[in-house]
Formats: structure tokens, sequence, C-alpha cells
């Protein structure tokens, strides 16, 4: 416990929480030992102070309290020379640095959702050096230069400025320490590495071109914000990408700017400007991000990690299931057109954007209702469909009115309208524009509305909670509406006529063209869509018991027969997975909808990793519809070529491998895929008892997984 | 396009509703089905001949599924076999994705043979032959019980197989209609269907999966389907809950009402029929009150009749003309009752094939049997008709060529229509050398 919260607040510093960062870093501070012996003293005393007084033990195990500390102690050694004095003071610094940074994080975390990165540590630090300014029992810290310093192999000076900043960031000035802190920055993340890179050398460019103080950059101790900023917008706080990177490069040219500026009033009191610029620079950035629904500038809001970790898990998870953490179902049953999409031409604009317009469909009897055909002309298959089962246009006459308006998710039943008259066809009311409504509140700052709803049809009641599919009123006309039809939007606050969020949905079968299923996706404007028909059959054979054990029997092209016993687990979180004898783990996730694998971990010759790419995902479709997702190449590919992909895949979704499905009666035929090469061919029959019958082709080669009796 | 040139006729306009001697329509003539003309019928495959249009049959099934699908989240249809079995007929009902509904060991293995898996078959029936119901129980059928015999020819089964067997119970219960049905499955409120549940339950043999009610036929009112949905459901959620059976779906049956029109019935028009959206309102409705704050149960339908009757003409041709001794005109066919089983309740709509000019009188249409039952209609008005004219009697898709009967005449063939105005002859007509194949 206290080596792993010791080791972690040194990785947190480089945005890693691995202990071999940790370990690294923390040997890097010696080169300065008086700094590595302040820093650590200073995680030491934090993280008892904080155990003592209650903080919950899974942040002093983080490091979050560490790492806070950490860098108040190293700082010290900028300030004061070691001794029982300076240690005397560091301890009642750290007892402030632990009150201020439980209050900060809690402050930081609940009202602006943000992490308090250094902020505590910049407070305390300037107190800390300015309280004891006329104190006469400190004795100050001298500079004295490493001998093997002398020995550091001649270097181009930009490089050594850079590998300066490494260091300064750990208030090293020697370059060893540059250079060590820079092997683990490698290893942590390489991407982590290359935007250092970038952030250093915009701030030297910038100091060139404009003749800035290149003290700052040569000792270093400005240069590690252009650093830490770079790294930390780039890629830890928000998923990497071109357009991420810019946003990098602009933020790292805001810090150049700010540093000078904060530069100004810290150098009256000979204090450096510590790691104010890259804090204040990134979380103004990072919240601006967040106020923003940029597609291309996604902020972070999962538990974050190196910036590989980040966009893999950003694009096998959020890419998949939506960041919204609710299943959302279209709101209807059937299949429906939808009239208008985002930023539709008629009323889905400025704040309204992220709105949809839904109308039901039905037969067409041969086009005789619509118009378009002679009786007689149905082909078969070929669905011929329109949105009015008679001929007339009254109101009644669209296959819409009157059919069941859903909730798309559960929530409490927030605000019912429904007390306007429907219009007659063709005619609208724009004094009333939303019609008869219901508002949803499915969480914290996450409303969904129906509205054009029939006159006194609502089913629930303001204050009901609903679940999932529960019947909230009767589609109907009335509001802006010519044409019976569901309105649906999303939005962050209560009021009736709040600005819109775009929310994707969760799943939904597409039928224009090959039907198939889209997950986590917004349909477009004029596309025919449907829920999916949840069958039995197939729910019942996912349904997983924690505990239940799973025999399977793994047979290879050469006849070898390997037998693995699977038991399903579930952990205190709520994970769950299923692990074998040798602790290998597969974890997946069930909804009402579907079945999915999220991700593997262990040996990659186990039977349990050929369940990863066989049922990657399968729906409890009654149809049977093909459906293709992004999977991770991490567990796919050789070390080489995940190392190059993670590099190129900030850039191009082409080195991702692709999931392509097709059911065809019990069985799921599913592909591997990069680019057109296949990789991995699996047929699983969805038949007896799970995991059924899984027969793989990985390079040429077969096996078969199934049920040992 | 110059149109090809026809005789002008003088067609004497009736008034229907507005003569003052009461009112009277006559019937349009058919002429063509889905466009293809009789007489072209008539010419290629003979008389009687029964005429199926596929077009209709897709347009029924597609409104069916619109009606459910679009208020509920989980619907599935079962074709019923037995209201019409050829295998055209099914698999346009399959190719619109609907399961099948078989009621005996022929027609489950009719449905294997249109190429259904045992898991989208739904086995009813009172009786179910012990060697097809332990293979319908191995290929995953949905095995409805009715009978505790049964229930103990599944244990049986269940042993063999060694492992536990799901089953569905079939109910019999008060709708408020009358007659009310009490000989299918385990009687709902006399407790018959809980004890059986328990019976069926209390070794871990059997797991109840799911539980079915037919309630009635051409049932023309939907407040009767309400209260089945409501009852079943209340049955459903008392084995889930108090006997902690995995509980998974409910089949309300079929039942229906096609546009035919029942001898005791008055009202000559079908509009006030219930459409397929008003059942759907009420059982729907009535799930979705049943489960409050949680999703309602698979739900399937076996419906057979709606869907198939209007789809299906019978042409027959006049073979004499009679005056009876009390002055009443007769005509007979070459179709009677051994074709036109459901005649017994219906009167069948009989059409002329062409426009006919002057009087048309009540008259009794005949079969071709040498029997005195034979009657086709007690009374129909026909204008003159010669021998070797046809008509059309429609709506006959539902349970007339399954129940059709090889009696002093042989069966005769089908053809279907396809939507592209095809002809497909889709059974053929029976040979002397198929009667006597069969006794050889």
């Amino acid at each position: 416990m206290i080596i792993d919260s010791t080791l972690r607040a040194y990785a947190s510093i480089l945005f890693s929480d691995r202990r071999l960062i940790g370990l690294l870093t923390f040997l890097s501070t010696f080169f300065n030992w008086k700094a590595g012996v302040f820093g650590f003293f200073a995680i030491l005393i934090a993280n008892r102070l904080a155990a003592v007084i209650g903080v919950h033990e899974d942040k002093i195990k983080k490091g979050l309290i560490g790492f806070n500390a950490l860098l108040l102690g190293l700082s010290f050694s900028y300030y004061y020379a070691l001794g029982p004095a300076s240690l005397f003071i560091l301890f009642v610094c750290v007892a402030l640095l632990v009150f201020v940074n439980v209050t900060f994080d809690h402050v930081f975390g609940y009202f602006f959702n943000l992490p308090v990165l250094s902020i505590p540590f910049v407070i305390v630090s300037t107190i800390s050096f300015l309280a004891f300014y006329n104190y006469d029992g400190t004795v100050l810290h001298k500079a004295e230069p490493l001998l093997i310093d002398a020995w550091f192999p001649d270097l181009p000076r930009y490089a050594l400025y850079y590998l300066r900043s490494l260091g300064a960031i750990f208030f090293q000035s020697s370059p060893w320490a540059g250079l060590l802190i820079l092997t683990a920055l490698i290893i942590s993340s390489r991407l982590s590495f290359l935007l250092s890179l970038l952030g250093f050398f915009t701030g030297l460019i910038f100091h060139l071109v404009l003749k800035g103080d290149m003290n700052d950059m040569t000792g270093g101790f400005v240069a590690f914000n252009y650093i830490l900023t770079a790294v930390a917008l780039g890629g830890i706080f928000l998923v990497p990408g071109p357009q991420v990177f810019l946003l990098a490069i602009v933020g790292t040219l805001v810090t150049a700017t700010v540093a000078s500026f904060i530069k100004i009033f810290f150098v009256s009191f000979n204090m450096p400007v510590l790691t104010l610029p890259f804090a204040m620079v990134t979380l103004l950035i990072l919240y601006t991000t967040k106020l923003l629904y940029n597609k291309k500038l996604r902020p972070v809001d999962f538990i974050p990690g190196s910036p590989e970790h980040n966009l893999d898990y950003f694009k096998s998870r959020q890419g998949r299931f939506g960041d919204i953490g609710l299943d959302i179902r279209l709101p209807f049953w059937g299949k429906w057109k939808v009239s208008q999409g985002y930023h539709g031409e008629h009323t889905h604009q400025a704040e309204w954007f992220a709105s949809l317009d839904f109308m039901a469909l039905g037969s067409d009897a041969g086009g005789v209702r619509s118009g378009a055909a002679k009786e007689g002309v149905l082909a078969p298959g070929e669905d011929a469909l329109a949105v009015r089962k008679g001929a007339s246009t009254g109101i009644e006459d669209y296959y819409t009115f009157g059919l069941p308006v859903l909730a798309v998710a559960a929530g409490r039943v927030t605000k019912i309208i429904q007390h306007i008259d429907d219009n007659a066809a063709g005619e609208m009311n724009l004094r009333e524009n939303w019609g008869n409504l219901v508002l949803l509140e499915h969480g914290p700052a996450l409303y969904s509305l129906v509205c054009h709803l029939k006159k006194n049809s609502a089913l629930v009641k303001e204050g009901d909670y609903v679940i999932a599919g529960a019947k909230l009123a009767q589609a109907g006309n009335s509001g802006r509406s010519a044409e019976p039809h569901i309105h649906l939007h999303f939005q962050a606050t209560p009021e009736i006529g709040s600005a819109t969020i775009p929310v994707p949905f969760t799943q939904f079968v597409l039928h224009n063209g090959a039907e198939k299923i889209r997950f986590n996706a917004t349909p477009a404007a004029d596309t025919v869509i449907s829920n999916l028909t949840p069958d039995f059959n197939v729910k019942t054979f996912f349904a997983l018991a924690p505990g239940q054990i799973i025999p399977v029997a793994l047979t290879h092209a050469e006849g070898k027969v390997i037998k693995e016993e699977w038991l399903v687990k579930i952990d205190f979180l709520g994970s769950r997975f299923l692990e074998n004898e040798q602790g290998d783990r597969l974890l997946y996730a069930v909804s009402n909808d579907w079945f999915a694998c999220l991700d593997y971990t262990g040996s990659r010759t186990s039977a349990l990793f050929l369940l990863f790419t066989a049922y990657y995902r399968v729906p409890f479709a009654a149809a049977a519809f093909s459906y293709a997702e992004k999977i991770s190449y991490k567990h796919l590919v050789g070390i080489a070529r995940r190392i190059l992909s993670d590099l190129l895949l900030p850039f191009t979704d082409r080195v991702s491998l692709d999931w392509y499905a097709s059911p065809s009666g019990s069985a799921i035929l599913s592909t591997v895929k990069a680019g057109t090469a296949v990789l991995i061919e699996t047929h699983a029959e969805l038949k007896g008892n799970f995991p059924g019958n899984i027969e793989v082709i990985n390079s040429g080669k077969k096996w078969q997984l199934s049920r040992a009796i | 396009m110059k149109k090809p040139y026809s005789r002008p006729v003088i067609r004497k306009q009736y008034m229907g509703a507005a003569n003052k001697f009461g009112g009277f329509a006559v019937p349009e003539p058919v002429l063509s089905i889905d466009g293809v003309s009789i007489d072209k019928l008539v010419e290629q495959f003979g008389s009687p001949l029964f005429v199926f249009s596929e077009n209709s049959l897709r347009r029924k099934v597609r409104e069916l599924n619109q009606a459910f699908s679009s208020r509920y989240p989980s619907f599935q249809a079962a074709w019923s076999y037995k209201t019409n079995y050829l295998d055209a007929v099914c698999n346009v009902f399959h190719s619109e994705g609907s399961w099948a509904e078989v009621v005996s060991g022929f027609e489950y293995l009719k449905a294997r043979h249109n190429g259904i898996p045992g898991e989208k078959i739904i086995f009813n029936g009172p009786y179910k032959k012990y060697e097809i119901l332990k293979q319908a129980v191995s290929e995953g059928a949905k095995i409805h019980a009715d009978h505790l015999d049964e229930i103990r020819d599944l244990k049986k089964i269940a042993h063999e197989l060694g492992r536990p067997v799901e089953i569905a119970l079939r109910l019999n219960l008060d709708t408020g209609m009358v007659p009310q049905w009490s000989r299918f499955g385990f009687n709902l409120e006399s407790g018959h269907a809980l004890e059986a549940a328990r019976m069926a339950t209390s070794d871990g043999k059997l797991k109840i999966t799911g539980v079915h009610s037919h309630i009635g036929t051409f049932m023309y009112e939907t407040g009767p389907y309400k209260k089945a949905a409501e009852k079943v459901s209340a049955f459903y959620k008392q084995l889930r809950d108090e006997l902690g059976q995995p509980l998974r779906y409910i089949d309300l049956g079929g039942g229906f009402a096609s546009h035919n029109k029942l001898k005791a019935h008055y009202q000559i028009d079908h509009s006030w029929l219930p459409s397929f959206d008003a059942y759907a309102e009420a059982i729907t409705g009535a799930l979705y009150e049943s489960f409050p704050g949680e999703e309602p149960p698979q739900l399937f339908l076996e419906t057979g009749r709606a869907l198939v009757d209007e789809a299906g003409f019978l042409i027959s041709s006049v073979v004499g003309n009679k005056t009876l001794a009390n002055g009443q005109r007769a005509l007979i066919l070459d179709a009677g009752v051994n074709l036109l089983y459901t005649s017994t309740w219906y009167d069948l709509k009989v059409s002329p094939t062409q426009y006919y000019s002057g009087t048309w009188e009540d008259v009794i249409l005949y079969g071709p049997l040498c029997m005195n039952i034979d009657v086709v209609r007690e009374r129909c008005r026909l204008p003159n008709l010669n021998r070797g004219e046809q008509v059309v009697i429609h709506p006959v898709g539902a349970y007339n060529v399954t129940q059709s009967m090889q009696f002093i005449e042989m069966k005769p063939a089908v053809v279907m229509i396809t939507p592209k105005g095809e002809i497909k002859r889709i059974k053929r007509r029976e040979s002397m050398e198929d009667m006597v194949a069969l006794e050889s």
C-alpha cells in the first residue's frame, strides 16, 4: 500500500499509473538528492496525514494526494537547504496541502467536473516560500552543480534544453535526470513523448521568433509548462486526434504568454512560475471543450490513462456504447421514417439543431394509398411503405396518429402538457409550438422531450418514475405540426425550449438498402429505422449467472484437445467477466438488447480468447441483420505493429481493425479484417448451452470450441 | 396506345339504398383476379379452380405485423398451418417473417419440410404423437401442453433426454364469450391450470416458459381479447413469481375475423369488423397495463383466417340449370361442399364473372355431389347464367383447401398469382393415378 501509493504519486506527474514509471521517476529525483529526500518525505507525510484524517483509501492509493505533496517537497529544494528546520516547515506545509488538496479536489470536481491538477501545489508552494521570507530559522538553498553533469555527452543545445525542461518538472537541473525521465516517458507512452517534443519546440519557436527571455528555455523552469500543457491537452484530457494536436499547439502558445505574464509578478519574489501557467491554461481549455459538443475535440470523460489508452478506450468503448452510460432506444415500436434529422431545414436549427422528427410507416397496399402505383404490383420482400393508411388526408389516416410514444430510457416524468388541440392536417399551431409534451429526467443534466402528442393522451403523471420503453402518451398532431409526427430531443436543463444536446441511440435497425444494425449512432434524415425486437432465445443463451461454471473443450487443428473451465464472475463495481483457471479474463456487458465483449486480459492461446472475437457483439434480435464494429488491434496484432498503429491511430482509422457479423439462422458468421485482409473467421452456432459451437479459423488454422460434457 | 374495340353494352342501374322498392345492389362482377382474367385461368387450368393472390397474402400479414409491432416491443406472428398448409401459401408467410404454428405431427413435419427450424415452430393441439413430440422437443420447438397425459409424456421425454424440457401451458378461460371454449388446455378459473403447473414443475423436469390461450374463432369483438390478455398475464405472473418458473412469452392464439359473412349475421358489409389496429390496441394495451414497471413479455399470435381468407377465390362453372317443384330456380355448380367446407357457416359471396343485363333472381346453388346436403348457398341473387359460364366464390382462402375432401369428385388444382401477375400452379389437379396409387 505504501509502496504502491508512493510510486503512483511519482508516476502521476507523467500522467501514468504504472509502478515502473513511478520507480524511474523516483530514481530521477535523486540526481538532486536533496530534492529527492524532500519529495519522498512529503509523500510519506501527506499519505499518512490523509489516511489519519480519513481521506478515502482509493484516493491515496491512486497517488492523488501524493503527487501534489511530491511536487511541494521537490520545490522545497529550490528554496531551502535540507535540515531539521526545513523538514519541519515541510511537515506543516504538507498538512496545509492535504487540506487544500481535499477541498479543491472536491470543488473542482463537483462544480466544474475538472481535475485539480497541481493547483494545490502551486498555492501551498507559494505560501510556503513567502510565509517564511523573514524567518531567521531557515537556511536558504545554494545551487551546487553535479560532477557527473560534466560527463554528459555533447548534445545539440536545444536537445539539452529539452532534457533540462523534463528534469525541471521534478526540480532537477541535471541533464542525466532529464534523460531518465525521458526514458520513463517513452516507456509509458510514445504519444506523450511526441507531444512533449511538440510542446517544447512550439514554446522554443515562440521564444526564438519573439526574442523572448531565453533563460526560460535554457534552465527549463518555465519551459516544462509547455511540455506538460501539450501532453495534457494533446492526449491525456482530450482524446488524441489531429485537431486535438493543433489545440495542444495553440494551448502551448497560450501557456507561453500566460507564463511570461505570471513571471513578471513571481520574479519580484525570486520565485519560479511553478506549474501555474500549465494548470491555468489546461483547465481553461479543458472546461471550454466540455462546454462544446465538438466531435473532433472530445474531452476524456472516463478515467484517463496514457494517450494510447485513451484513444483505444474511446474508440472501442465510447465509440461502441456512447458516453451517456444509459441505454437509449427509439421512442416507438415498429418501422418509422426520420422525417427531419439533425440540422433539419425546417425547424431543427440554431440551439435546437439536435432534434429528430419521426413518422410511422405502414403498408402502402401496393402503392394504392400513396397513389404511387396501381393495385397488383406489390413486390415480395420489397416493402412499399407509406405514412398514411387511407387515401384521405385526415390526421387519423396517418399511421403515426394514436400510436404509443415511449420513454427512450428510464427516468422521472418532470413535465406534462396535454391540453392543446390536435391540428387538422396541414395546419400548424405556432403559438404553442411544442404542442403536448412529456419531459423526462434521465439523470443529472440529461432530459428528453417528446412532443406534438395527442390531446389528453398522457398515460403517466408528473413525478412518475418510468422504465425504458414505458408508454408515455399517444402520438398526435399538436403544436407546430402539420402532419402527425413525434419530435424528440435531449436537453441539459428542465425548461421547455432549452437548447438541445446531441445524444446518439445505443442501437437501432436501419432499413434502407441492406438492413443492418447501427450501434451508438444518430439516424440521418429520410432513413427508415426501428428498435431491435428482442428474441428471448438469444437472450436466454447469454444469461450468465455469477458463480456458474462453464466447462469447455477446445480442439486444435492437429486434434489436440484442451479443457478449460470458465467461472462467471462479477466484481464489486459491477464489472462482469469470465475467468479461466489461468486467470485470463474476458470482460463483457449485457444490456436489454445485446451481449458484448468489452476487453480481454491474459494469454492469447486460451480458449477464452476465442470468445472475444466470436461474440464481440450479439444483438438479441428476432430478425437476422448484419452489423459491423471497430475492434481494437491491441490483442490481435504483434507488438511492433501495435506500437506503430498506436502512433497512426490518432490520424487514421485504417490501422484499426473491423469486425463484421452476419447472422444466419441461429449462427453468427463473423470476421476480423485489417483493410481487406481477413485475420480471423468465426462461425458460432448459438445452440444448446453457452458458448454453443464455435469454429475459428485464424491464419489458415482451425479451432473448435464447444461445451465439454 | 389505341384501346381495343369492345362492343357497347347497356347496363341497368340499380339505385341501392335509394331504391324505393328496397335496397338491392347488384354485386360487381369479378372479371379478373390481380389482373389475370377468369377466362384465361379456366382455359389454362380448368374448372373448378382455387386461386390465391400473393399480393393479398403479403398485404394482410404486413398489416398485421405493422399493427402489432408498432404498439409492442416484441411481437411474433406464427402461421397457423391448419388454416392453409399449401407450401406456397406457408412460404409466403414465412418469407414475411412468420413462424409456424402446427397442431399435429403431420403439420410439424410439413413445417420442417418448409425449412422452418424447430425453435421457430409452435406446437399446439390435443394430440401430439410421442415420437414426433420427442423430435419437436429435441429440435427446440415451443410445446404447448394440452392435458395431463401429455405432461406425463413430456416428463418421460425429459428423462430420456437427460435435461429439463421447456414447455408452455395451454389455458381455457372465461372471457364472457358464449359458448365458452373449454376443451383445449387447462381451465384457469377452476384452478386446474395452476394445479397442472404445480404438477408439471414439481420434480424440475419441466420448466414453464410460456402461457397460451385461444379464446375462440371469428371473434368480431376486441373486448374478449383484452380480458384474455389480462387473465393470462395474471397467470403468467403467478407462475413466474410464485412458482419461480422462467416465463418468457404469452401466446394469445388466433381467431381474428376475416371479411366473410356468418350466416347468423344480418350485416352484409364487413366495415363493422374490427381492424388489426383495433385488435392490437386492445391486446397490447391490456398487456402493457398488466405489466407495470417492466417490459411486457414476448407476444405470439397465431392468426390464420384473417390473413388468408380474402386471398382465396374459387372459380366454379355452371353445369346445369333447373327449376324445382315449387318453382324455385336452382343452379348446379361443379364445386360443392366437397370443396367449400366453410359454406356450412358462411354465406360465401358468389359473383358473376361478366356483366349481365336483364333480371336477377334468387337461386339455390347446388354442388356436384349426389348428396342432399350439397348446398353452397340456400339463396343467392344471380343473373341468368348459362351452362359453362363461371362464378367466383370468395373469400375462401381459409380452411377450404385444407378441409376439402376427395369425395365423389377429385380435388381441383390450386394456382397463385404472383405480384408480377404470373400464374403459378402450386398444386396440380388430382388424377386417377393418384387415387389408385394409394391403394396399390
